[in-house]
């Protein structure tokens, strides 16, 4: 009898942890630290992200930047903000194992803090990285959230509930609009037009993450990509709903990302 | 009785996921959740991530109630939803916004709303807790962002101890203002009507022969979306009205859909005797003019309500019983509770 007693208070606590810890991190992350899940147990490493802006060789100059996108039209850029979850390093070869936590970021051009954050991961051999820009649709459909995500941080639509995943605003003298002014707000999360896109970097060389080490990544955004050869500002100048050109927008910007430096 | 044991294990594992099952779904009932009237089924906001406490349930009151969340300090989430009316707007087609704007939409009534489905006319908004930032924003509402009114509240002492003793510790964000107001919002029960007591068979729970001839004729006749016991179904449907003088695609403005152009959100019809003027654009002052829409006033289209294509016709004898009945669903509990009237500030 006592082992079967034993078995049950065994069962009751495993399911018992299964159910507290539904909604936690995954294995080897420390569910007690109130960091979003993105401090590990033991041997971590942490990786530094550092994001630059770019407009193809320039670098983004909010201030006295003038660009002239694949179309040949001259604009300027005055706000920019994407967010950037999930971000995971993979290993090629062993069926690409997600090292880092369920984690968010919002990038914003204005805030030059926000051009680095940090993720914890777990020692190993590494070939690729990965994350998505935007927001999932699980945090769409969550009501009001904190950090990065709470609705106060100027990425959410209030009439259509969700997240803007990113957002690029400036001028160009093409643009028929008040203030020869440019928007593109760009999100949706329900199918056919989800915005969220994911990325895949290949890691320059296979990365081996020591423990306790840190690892400083320098990821590259590239504006120009948004504009590719085919956005005419003349007349692609406002996208702020969900929808076919918001994703069109989406595909474009995704091939924004490149890896500039890895140190460690 | 070599597997007596077995079997023994076997109920004991089953009985503990039960109580496991049990205890994790029983961690943060609030007040009305244990006591859900009898036939409702459970609400689709539980309230398992924005524990209600009176001390947060007092700040979302006061949050409601305060006209500083508005661009001019003119107008508070209960100056367009009154309680006296079930929280719509007394006489008004279109809700009232700052510096004397009109906005495009009727204000809907406010009560159950933990058991929505969506909200706003069209569904707009998913989840109640993100409700609220469609009027604050809306230019011929509020006008505001909740960046400005997280700054209002901070620059608050008041707030400031609201926050801390609802909250535990002292920041201030747009998440924790908007699961206050969620706490004020989601806990306006409406569940004690003449109605209500009749199906429930308590005291006081009487009906009139007309009223009983009214709730019949409404079974049969309106309860396919006005289902009961909330008396809807948070289906959209287009019911009708054509194109309102302010042209207004509804349901289709959030899907994108053209086979959603004019649907608009079922609303229950609990209170419904004290919140005219009627439908999503307040067109329409009486029960009765409800009633004669239903019967000849129907303006044909490619999305009208299958429901409607032939109309509702109904004696004006049946009409004045089913707006008997209606009347039995005003709930003088939700109307006059002191505890969801505004704040009595010590000046």
């Amino acid at each position: 009898m006592h082992g079967i007693k034993l078995l049950f208070l065994l069962i009751l606590c495993s399911a018992s942890s299964v159910f507290c810890c539904a909604q936690d991190s995954p294995p080897g992350f420390d569910n007690n630290v109130n960091d979003g899940g993105r401090r590990l147990k033991g041997d971590a490493a942490t990786i530094k992200i550092i994001i630059e802006t770019a407009f193809n060789t320039s670098n983004l100059d909010i201030v006295n930047g003038r660009y002239i996108t694949g179309h040949g039209d001259t604009i300027t850029v005055s706000l920019f903000k994407f967010y950037i979850t999930n971000f995971a390093l993979n290993a090629g070869q062993n069926n690409g194992t997600a090292v880092t936590a369920r984690n968010n970021h919002l990038f914003d051009m204005d805030d030059s803090a926000s051009a680095q954050f940090e993720v914890a991961a777990k020692a190993g051999l590494y070939n690729s990285l990965s994350f998505n820009i935007g927001v999932d649709s699980i945090d769409n459909t969550a009501g009001a959230l904190a950090g990065d995500l709470d609705p106060a941080k100027g990425m959410y639509w209030a009439w259509n509930t969700g997240y803007i995943m990113a957002k690029l605003e400036g001028n160009s003298s093409w643009c028929p609009t008040l203030h020869h002014a440019f928007e593109y707000h760009i999100g949706g999360y329900l199918p056919p037009y989800n915005a969220v896109r994911k990325i895949n970097l290949p890691l320059p060389a296979p990365l081996n993450i020591q423990p306790h080490r840190q690892v400083t990544i320098r990821i590259r955004a590239n504006l120009a990509a948004w504009f590719g050869t085919d956005v005419d500002v003349a007349t692609t100048n406002s996208i702020v709903i969900p929808g076919k050109e918001a994703c069109n927008m989406a595909d474009r910007y995704a091939r924004m990302f490149t890896i500039t430096g890895v140190e460690q | 009785m070599r597997f007596f044991p077995l079997k023994i294990l076997i109920s004991s594992v089953i009985l503990a996921f039960i109580a496991v099952l049990t205890v994790s779904f029983d961690t943060h009932p609030p007040s009305f959740y244990k006591n859900l009237p009898a036939g409702w089924r459970n609400p689709v906001y539980s309230f398992s991530q924005n524990k209600l406490t009176p001390a947060g349930r007092e700040l979302g009151k006061k949050l409601f109630y305060d006209a500083g969340l508005s661009r001019d300090g003119t107008k508070s989430c209960g100056s367009c939803h009154q309680q006296g009316f079930a929280f719509a707007q007394a006489g008004a087609s279109m809700s009232h916004g700052v510096y004397n704007r009109t906005g495009t939409r009727n204000t809907p009534a406010i009560f159950n709303l933990a058991w929505n489905t969506s909200f706003l006319w069209d569904g707009g908004a998913n989840n109640l807790e993100v409700q609220p930032l469609a009027p604050l924003t809306n230019t011929n509402e509020m006008d505001n962002t909740l960046q400005n009114v997280v700054h209002y509240l901070q620059g608050s002492p008041t707030y400031k101890s609201l926050f801390a003793t609802a909250f535990g510790d002292t920041p201030i964000t747009g998440q924790r203002a908007l699961k206050a107001l969620a706490q004020f919002t989601g806990s306006i029960l409406s569940a004690n009507s003449r109605y209500d007591k009749y199906v429930r068979h308590e005291p006081g729970g009487t009906m009139t022969k007309p009223e009983l001839n009214g709730l019949r004729l409404f079974r049969a006749n309106c309860a396919t979306c006005h289902a009961e016991p909330l008396f809807t179904n948070f289906s959209f449907r287009n019911n009708g009205l054509g194109q309102s003088a302010s042209p207004d695609n509804g349901r289709m403005h959030i899907t994108g859909n053209s086979s959603d152009s004019l649907l608009f959100k079922v609303p229950s019809l609990r209170n419904v005797a004290v919140t005219p003027p009627y439908m999503h654009d307040g067109s329409l002052s009486t029960l009765t003019a409800v009633l004669n829409h239903y019967a000849t006033g129907i303006a044909k289209g490619p999305t009208l309500a299958p429901e409607l294509k032939n109309g509702i016709y109904l004696t004006a004898h049946q009409q004045n019983d089913i707006i008997a009945f209606l009347g039995t669903l005003t709930d003088s509990t939700l109307l006059t509770d002191p505890t969801l009237a505004p704040p009595q500030e010590p000046e």
